[in-house]
């Protein structure tokens, strides 16, 4: 399978990668390429120019700045998996980066491409969102900062315009975080997320929950959040609390798992995952 | 020959061309290149069923590099045959597109970027006809007709009814009438693809005098070239198949686009190669049809099984070629029943044509059929090994067709399998096991062989079948046990068209099975030339002579030898009174030996999801002389892993307007070592008294009874019966819902 043809730039620093941006309407940034390069040797994508960021030291690296994790956009599966500050401070990004798709696409697949690609079954978007965490990019205009709940729009669409680079990802409030965990129910195929589950319980009784795979795009599950908050962690309330899941919801289906069945995983997995945080 | 004088029969031997597969070294068709090559590329319908009413081609034909871009219009009359029921023999289509995935152009150019990147600018204009993709809607009274020319040949059927054969005997009625227990299953069961890991190239090149060569990874090289020169009407002399290392074949790889190639290199005086891409193979080659198995089996009180009833659609897509006939002998004959009816049914739909997979039609036969024996079980309080001990056919006992069951014992491997703790530990919460029996009756052929000595008094063996399996290292072992020299002395090739003795198509379990006898004979002649030879040369009688090693020894006089170099001198200088050591076997083995394995499946169900976990998996089977258990253990292991893929994971999915939905593997299922669960193999030896060594072909029935086994035990598990192929965890969902 060859793609059709298209130029290469490795640029040296985001303000030329900016720059080819801009000089190239039709190019595509290439990080770890594990879901771009597919869907251009199926010629589904036929950009005309790749540039080329994977190598770009200032988008890697995991730094602590306050209470809060900096990760920078060209950290790798592998990276989050080994990096020391996130095994003792977020295990659950380690772990939920160790479900993903096979070894090659941990060594090479970044949290950046990830959260960019928007792909609805992708996993660490559902880790972001339920870690509240905040999004950094630098386009012509300048920097900007996006929540997750802004940043992802809609199946592979988020709030980055063309001409911008996602630099950074930054988790707030570390050390609030009292339990955390991802729960999936992958395609035996791919691994990709037929569900996944992020909940996160804070030291302050907060409790987030965001759902992936089933739905178009990773997002809160505001209405589990709200039958949860102010009670204690019980079975019975976390019964209550995922069967919820589903409200106001919209639930994809397709060959691997229809919309009725994908909706009851996310019950099943929501409650799972609740428990899973419990402790 | 008795077992404890073997000395190579029976080990472990290291398989001779394992290290240049592993390290990557291997040659395959597409690693092909020759000065001044050209590369093709396939335009495929994007439609089902469509008229065709135009092919653009200019912006294509424009790009430089671009050699030629061929269309029906182009290719001689003989090979613009719609109507055939093989896509080896018609080039592309004319008039009308049948299935995605049908060539309708072919690209040549001189790099095959190049080629692709031209084939992505030809626009086709299609004129859709309504579609129909799922076998029993093909013979819907409304269907849309899949081939025009069956209306005028038989006008008195259904025109998308291939062909359909009914097997009957004794009082069906009355036996259900009488039954204690009845059993009454519909199964629905995906196409599977064989899944090779190397997709389909192949290569040609002419020679100066108007011959052609072909390289192919092909498992039946003589049919490839029969098959070229028929279409291109060229004697078989001008055509030389160059075997290939395959990457996989599974009974797929036989031929598809070999005279296409061929053709094209004669047209350009230039070899030529032609690699499809992974979503083209998916879409356009010869997987496993889609099966609707209805069976009903009748018991008595005691669990004796007194009649079956069954009624089989296999859906073949635009080519007949599916075991329809094979698949459903074994409904009945796998266990003794003495009233049958079935009826049995090949019908066209818009899906590229089917082909062999290994064991054709059996393992979704055994779902049905073992799952309707499991229910009866269940129904009449038996245990189902019991059930299956009481019932099942042993050596002797008739099949459909007349013919008796060679010999075999299915009993010793229930004693197996009651000793496994994969069947016999209890179970836990949402745990269950399930047991399923995977008979197969054996392919056969006639083979040869020919054996020579080489100058360093090793031994070379030449065949024609090529090696998909292992058989290499089988021969080996077969050739040094009968010679008297260890195997690291001895050569297995396989020759080309041109130069190797005949050998029937790699497949139906049976190489080792046919060609090793062929081995066995060749391997006795050269040995008996060498040992004259020697007798000759030191004036004893054969009788006093022992060969061993490199050498041929007086018994009792250690200092009075010829090495077997000593005697290729001797047997080839100028002048010798001696003819050069050429051992020959050529056998007709015409009984198809019985092969019979049992395999157990323990699972664990998770309720709320429908998600199997296989916690164990045992198969025992008898596989008559285990020539080289690792490789027949390797068989088995690979057998149960692609038979747990049929059960749990695999199948081609359309949708109405048949469209293929799962053209890469990040959507189509196969299992891999994540999903392959540890696998207990016990290896009966029971010999087959026509087999070499009393070898049985081994193959195929390892890949019958996992399906089975495994739905057999969602069953123990939840009371959920599966009635659909591959059972996937939505599905067992619904399936315990719906209990
Ligand atoms: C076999 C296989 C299995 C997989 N299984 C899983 C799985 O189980 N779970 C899962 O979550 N994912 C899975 N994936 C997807 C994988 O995680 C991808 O690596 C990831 O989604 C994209 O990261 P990347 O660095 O490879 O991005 P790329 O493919 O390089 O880029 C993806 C997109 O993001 C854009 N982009 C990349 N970086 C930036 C940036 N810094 N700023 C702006 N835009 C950017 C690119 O232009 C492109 O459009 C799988 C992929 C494969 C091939």
């Amino acid at each position: 399978m060859y793609p059709a043809e298209f130029d290469y730039h490795r640029p040296g620093s985001v303000a030329d990668a900016i720059k080819l941006l801009q000089d190239n309407p039709e190019a595509k940034l290439l990080a770890g390429g594990h879901s771009l390069l597919p869907v251009m040797k199926l010629r589904l994508a036929q950009p005309t120019a790749l540039i080329d960021i994977s190598s770009l030291s200032e988008l890697s690296g995991v730094s602590e700045d306050g209470d809060a994790l900096v990760i920078g956009a060209n950290t790798t599966y592998h990276d989050l998996m080994n990096s020391s500050v996130i095994k003792n401070k977020l295990p659950v990004l380690a772990e939920a980066s160790d479900l993903v798709g096979d070894v090659q696409v941990r060594n090479k697949g970044t949290i950046g491409g990830a959260a960019a690609h928007a792909d609805p079954a992708s996993d660490l978007p559902a880790v972001l969102l339920a870690l509240n965490a905040e999004f950094k990019t630098v386009g012509p205009s300048g920097e900007k900062t996006h929540k997750a709940t802004d940043f992802f729009v809609d199946m592979f669409t988020t709030t980055l315009e063309p001409e911008e680079v996602l630099t950074e990802i930054r988790i707030p409030d570390v050390s609030n975080v009292a339990g955390a965990t991802y729960l999936k129910f992958a395609h035996p195929a791919s691994g990709y997320a037929i569900v996944g589950i992020a909940a996160v319980k804070t030291a302050s009784g907060e409790v987030r929950a965001a759902v992936t795979g089933s739905v178009p795009i990773a997002v809160r599950l505001s209405a589990v959040e709200s039958e949860i908050s102010g009670k204690d962690l019980s079975d019975d309330n976390i019964a209550a609390a995922a069967e919820k899941a589903t409200e106001g919801m919209d639930f994809v289906g397709d060959i691997h798992a229809s919309d009725e069945y994908r909706a009851h995983l996310t019950k099943v997995y929501t409650k799972r995952a609740l428990k899973k945080i419990a402790g | 020959m008795a077992t404890e004088t073997q000395s190579y029969i029976g080990k472990r031997m290291k398989r001779p061309n394992a290290v240049p597969r592993l390290t990557g070294f291997e040659k395959y068709t597409d690693d092909i290149q020759m000065p001044g090559m050209l590369h093709a590329a396939y335009v495929n319908s994007t439609y089902a069923h469509a008229r065709l009413a135009g092919i653009d081609t200019s912006e294509a034909s424009a790009i430089p590099g671009v050699v030629e871009v061929i269309t029906a219009a182009d290719i001689p009359e003989y090979a613009r045959n719609d109507s055939a029921m093989d896509r080896t023999f018609f080039f592309l289509a004319s008039e009308r597109v049948t299935f995605v995935g049908q060539p309708v152009a072919v690209v040549i150019a001189t790099d095959p970027a190049i080629a692709s990147d031209a084939a992505s600018l030809i626009t086709v204009d299609y004129e859709p006809i309504n579609a129909v993709v799922h076998g029993p809607d093909a013979i819907a009274k409304e269907a849309p007709v899949i081939r025009p020319e069956r209306q005028q040949e038989k006008p008195d059927q259904h025109p998308n009814l291939s062909a359909e054969t009914v097997f009957e005997q004794g009082n069906v009625e009355q036996a259900f009438a009488n039954a204690a227990a009845t059993s009454d299953f519909t199964m629905t069961t995906a196409s599977v693809h064989q899944g090779y890991m190397e997709p389909r190239s192949v290569t040609a090149a002419p020679d100066p005098t108007g011959g052609l060569t072909i390289w192919t990874a092909t498992q039946g090289q003589f049919a490839v070239r029969t098959a070229v020169s028929q279409m291109l009407r060229i004697p078989e002399t001008n055509v030389r198949v160059e075997p290939v290392t395959a990457g996989g074949g599974f009974g797929a790889r036989f031929m598809l686009f070999e005279p296409l190639v061929g053709w094209l290199a004669l047209r350009y005086t230039k070899p030529v190669k032609l690699t499809i891409t992974r979503t083209e193979d998916f879409a356009g080659t010869t997987p496993a049809p889609e099966k609707v198995i209805s069976v009903q089996l009748a018991a008595d009180s005691t669990g004796k099984f007194t009649a079956v009833r069954g009624d089989l659609t296999f859906n073949t897509g635009y080519f007949s070629k599916s075991p329809f006939e094979p698949a459903a002998l074994m409904l009945g004959s796998s266990y003794r029943i003495a009233n049958y009816a079935i009826t049995t049914r090949e019908v066209f739909s818009n899906r590229s044509g089917t082909g062999a997979y290994r064991a054709p039609g059996l393992p979704q036969v055994a779902f049905a059929l073992e799952s309707a024996i499991d229910d009866l079980a269940h129904k009449l309080g038996i245990s189902p090994l019991e059930i299956r001990r009481r019932n099942a056919a042993a050596g002797g006992d008739l099949m459909f067709d007349g013919a008796e069951w060679q010999p075999f014992d299915p009993q010793p491997l229930f004693d197996e399998v009651e000793r496994s703790p994969v069947w016999s530990e209890p179970t836990g919460p949402n745990e269950g096991v399930g047991i399923a029996l995977g008979l197969r009756r054996g392919f056969t052929d006639s083979a040869s062989a020919n054996v020579r000595l080489n100058a360093d008094g090793t031994v070379q063996v030449v065949v024609g079948s090529m090696d998909l399996t292992g058989t290499t290292t089988g021969l080996t072992q077969i050739a040094a046990e009968v010679f008297g020299i260890p195997p690291e002395q001895v050569q297995v090739t396989t020759a080309n068209t041109e130069t190797a003795p005949h050998a029937g198509r790699t497949g139906g379990s049976k190489i080792l099975y046919t060609v090793g006898n062929a081995v066995i004979e060749a391997a006795g002649h050269a040995r008996q030339q060498v040992l004259a030879i020697a007798a000759s040369e030191m004036e004893v009688g054969t009788d006093d002579l022992e060969l061993q090693d490199d050498r041929v020894t007086v018994r009792g006089a250690e200092d009075h030898f010829l090495t077997l170099s000593q005697i290729y001198t001797r047997s080839t200088q100028p002048g010798t009174q001696y003819p050069p050591v050429f051992g020959h076997g050529n056998q007709a083995n015409s009984v198809k030996a019985a092969a019979v394995s049992a395999c157990v499946a323990r699972v664990r169900v998770d309720p709320e999801s429908g998600h199997v976990d296989i916690i164990g998996m045992m198969t025992v089977q008898d596989v008559g002389r285990a020539i080289n258990p690792s490789e027949v253990e390797g068989q088995i292991r690979g057998g149960v892993l692609q038979g747990i893929g049929i059960g749990l994971y695999e199948g081609l999915i359309y949708d109405e307007g048949g469209q293929l939905l799962t053209g890469t593997f990040m959507d189509y299922t196969l299992p891999r070592t994540v999903q392959a669960p540890s696998i207990d193999v016990v290896l009966i030896e029971d010999p087959s008294p026509h087999g070499p060594f009393g070898a049985r072909g081994v193959a195929e029935s390892p890949i019958i009874a996992p399906a089975a086994a495994i739905g057999n035990a969602i069953f123990n598990a939840t009371g959920a019966r599966m009635t659909e192929l591959p059972m996937t965890p939505e599905r067992v969902w619904q399936a315990i819902q719906a209990r």
